[in-house]
């Protein structure tokens, strides 16, 4: 039984400690849609990846265990992002005097670098695969990957609108957005065109190794989401998109994967090529760790407290304004970073004339700034000639 | 003699190598140990590369005006990557030794594991032998560079900053011997009791012995982890006390009240640290800050930037809270 009233803390069991905490967790997965949606769809994935273990243990195929494990390492990618959406709702407390905001950036940041060693594993099996040609069973396989591929799209569906789609939002936003959407939509419209004109669709692992595999569908989920911009739930899913980017290219990785093996299944049945297969392992595995390259790139300049993309141009004009201030000599010293999405911190210091109005050049500093998109600036005033 | 970075290069080399040599091995001899144990090295040689990296890029601190605070950051990001591979191949590590256990697998030609494996632990005692003074000396150059006149104080804690280095870097190293001590085992138990008719438990040892290191990979490798993790998510370093520092901040002469205290860590030992002063008026503000800033100084803190806020401001650029604010952006 769950206590009623929690009164006294001191007195709290350890066992309703925890059942508190975790029915406090569970409250605020539910309370998201955002949250709510990764908490199912990781349900979806584990049930399933269960069911596939379980299956590949009772009709002893290696194939089917392996591809489970994949299963497993793709839940823990959306388990990361539903950790960081839940952690980054946190209050700010006296370890962390700006709050948990950051978790989303280093969940997204986590999730790709999970992909890129994906992608690795993916090219190494392709090159051991093409040394030396294993035997290769399709049929057990072909029923699992349409239930995959089922489950993917499910996936794709649901965290289409999250991902990605908002493009406007201010002009200090728009960059950083653009330069994501714009890199990655142009990554993929690339191996959209690709994909389609050599009727190549990077069929993967298979039998012994990974039924499941992995593998880009460019003309899939992206060319969608590029060409219609979504103006609902904009602001909640700019907050998440951290969370969301990486998870939703484990998910597109996947659809690919488990539509390459059906079709490597019906190539090989017909025509018996036994050599495309390793190499399309290898292309698979290159088309995700270049599709990975903006999400990476993105979230290591905001973790290495890079200057924020989208104030690349705006900042030196700031500067040169602030400089123009009556009292002001010089400014030192400027530092502006990104917290989180388009949650900017600066701090600066000025050199100003022993009788300027320091007040006045306070607010105006400020001022010019915010209009910048920078709200939370530090300015510190150094006099001359003291 | 070598320096210090000659000294990394040759480790890199070397292990690198043996990380080759213990692949193939595995591969011939079909010893998931040591494949396990290939792995371990693998991730020594990230975290050579890292440490390289990261020295190479403390010595070049200036700021770019991309990157003002140069990059520093380098070093926990490099961290963090190490982490998280080693912790991903702990997982495919034990996800082998899983099917080992429904399809066991017999090594062959054990001999060579224990050989590799006796070469394996040398090369990981030489490594320690190398870096002892290594790993010391390079925290107390950097800090050396950042401060001139060093209080007691902080001497102390950079001690304990190396210490903690020093206890990682062993840790490290102990997990690195067990791995190896463990595959010699392994092989040994399978030279001398293994006959095609002999019991099969023999073949269960293997990924017995391969989850046991496993587990202490995972052991050694969750504190760097974490460390780097929290230092990434903007956390107050561990030895600052919020509260202490806040009301010993407001017990100065002249302060009013604090306002937006942020206190964080950009990597090792450099803090940062931003904050809101609330006095009386500008002309006593000069010595406000001067004290303040030698307050901070003394914390070991060398990096402030303190904004000034007057007592007769209504309508004061820090009219709300910030953090709140922070708050209600990423909720809405």
């Amino acid at each position: 039984m769950l206590p009623l009233s929690i009164k006294d803390d001191e007195y709290k069991p350890a066992k309703f400690n925890l059942l508190v905490k975790v029915s406090g967790w569970f409250r605020s997965i539910l309370a998201d849609k955002t949250s709510r949606n990764l908490f199912f769809f990781l349900c979806l994935n584990l049930s399933f990846a269960f069911v596939e273990l379980l299956y590949g243990i009772w009709s002893n195929s290696l194939g089917l265990i392996s591809d489970s494990f994949h299963m497993f390492f793709d839940c823990t990618a959306l388990l990361a992002g539903l950790a960081a959406s839940v952690i980054s709702r946190w209050r700010s407390n006296d370890s962390f005097s700006y709050g948990y905001v950051r978790a989303e950036v280093l969940a997204g940041f986590v999730n790709g670098l999970f992909l890129i060693f994906t992608a690795f594993f993916i090219f190494s099996e392709g090159v051991e695969r093409a040394l030396e040609p294993p035997d290769v069973h399709h049929e057990r396989l072909l029923p699992v990957s349409i239930a995959g591929l089922l489950v993917n799209l499910v996936g794709i569906f649901v965290f289409q609108h999250g991902g990605h789609g908002h493009s406007h939002g201010g002009e200090g936003h728009g960059h950083s957005h653009s330069l994501f959407n714009g890199t990655v939509g142009h990554g993929h419209d690339h191996g959209h065109d690709h994909g389609h004109d050599h009727g190549h669709d990077h069929g993967h692992g298979h039998s012994h190794d990974h039924g499941h595999g992995h593998g880009h569908d460019h003309g899939h989920g992206h060319g969608h989401s590029h060409q219609e911009p979504h103006c609902h739930g904009k602001k909640s899913s700019k907050v998440h998109m951290w969370c969301l980017a990486g998870v939703f290219l484990h998910i597109v990785a996947d659809t690919l994967g488990s539509v390459g093996v059906i079709i490597s299944a019906f190539l090989m049945q017909k025509y018996n090529l036994m050599i495309a297969d390793p190499i399309c392992s290898m292309l698979i595995s290159i088309l995700i760790g270049v599709s990975v390259v903006p999400l990476l790139r993105e979230s290591i300049g905001i973790l290495m407290q890079r200057t924020p993309p989208a104030l690349d141009y705006a900042l030196p004009e700031c500067y040169q304004r602030v400089q123009q201030l009556q009292g002001v000599y010089n400014l030192q010293d400027p530092h502006f970073w990104t917290l989180c999405t388009d949650i900017y911190i600066g701090t600066l210091k000025l050199l100003v004339a022993p009788d300027a109005d320091t007040r006045w050049i306070l607010s105006q500093t400020h001022n010019i700034f915010t209009q910048a998109g920078v709200r939370q600036l530090y300015v510190q005033i150094d006099v001359a000639g003291m | 003699m070598l320096g210090r970075n000659g000294r990394l290069l040759w480790m890199l080399f070397l292990t690198f190598g043996f990380f080759i040599v213990e692949v193939v091995v595995s591969r011939m001899t079909a010893s998931l140990t040591m494949l396990s144990d290939s792995f371990h090295m693998l991730s020594d040689v990230i975290s050579l590369v890292v440490a390289l990296v990261a020295v190479h890029f403390a010595e070049k601190t200036q700021g770019t005006s991309k990157n003002t605070f140069g990059w520093i950051r380098a070093e926990v990001m490099g961290a963090l990557v190490n982490a998280v591979f080693l912790i991903t191949l702990c997982f495919t590590i034990l996800l082998e030794a899983i099917g080992r256990y429904t399809k066991p697998h017999e090594i062959e030609n054990p001999q060579i594991v224990i050989w590799v494996g006796l070469i394996g632990l040398l090369v990981n005692l030489f490594g320690l032998f190398l870096f002892h003074g290594h790993a010391g000396a390079s925290e107390h150059r950097l800090d050396d560079q950042m401060n001139d006149d060093t209080s007691l104080e902080l001497e102390l804690r950079s001690e304990s900053s190396s210490q903690l280095n020093m206890r990682g870097v062993f840790l490290h190293v102990l997990g690195d011997a067990l791995g190896s001590i463990i595959v010699v085992v392994n092989a040994l138990i399978f030279t001398f009791v293994w006959k095609p008719s002999a019991p099969c438990w023999v073949l269960y040892l293997d990924p017995t012995l391969c989850i046991m290191m496993v587990v202490i990979l995972f052991y050694t490798t969750f504190p760097l982890l974490k460390e780097s993790a929290l230092i990434l998510l903007q956390t107050v370093p561990k030895q600052i006390n919020m509260q202490q520092l806040d009301g010993k901040l407001r017990s100065l002469e002249g302060v009013l009240a604090i306002h937006e205290l942020h206190i964080w860590q950009l990597a090792g030992s450099r803090i940062i640290a931003t904050a809101h002063v609330q006095c009386h008026d500008p002309a006593s503000y000069m010595d406000v800050a001067k004290r303040i800033k030698n307050f901070f100084h003394d914390e070991g803190i060398h990096a402030t930037t303190v904004q000034p806020e007057f007592s007769s401001d209504t309508t004061g650029p820090c009219s709300k809270n910030i953090s709140k604010r922070i708050k209600n952006e990423a909720e809405h």
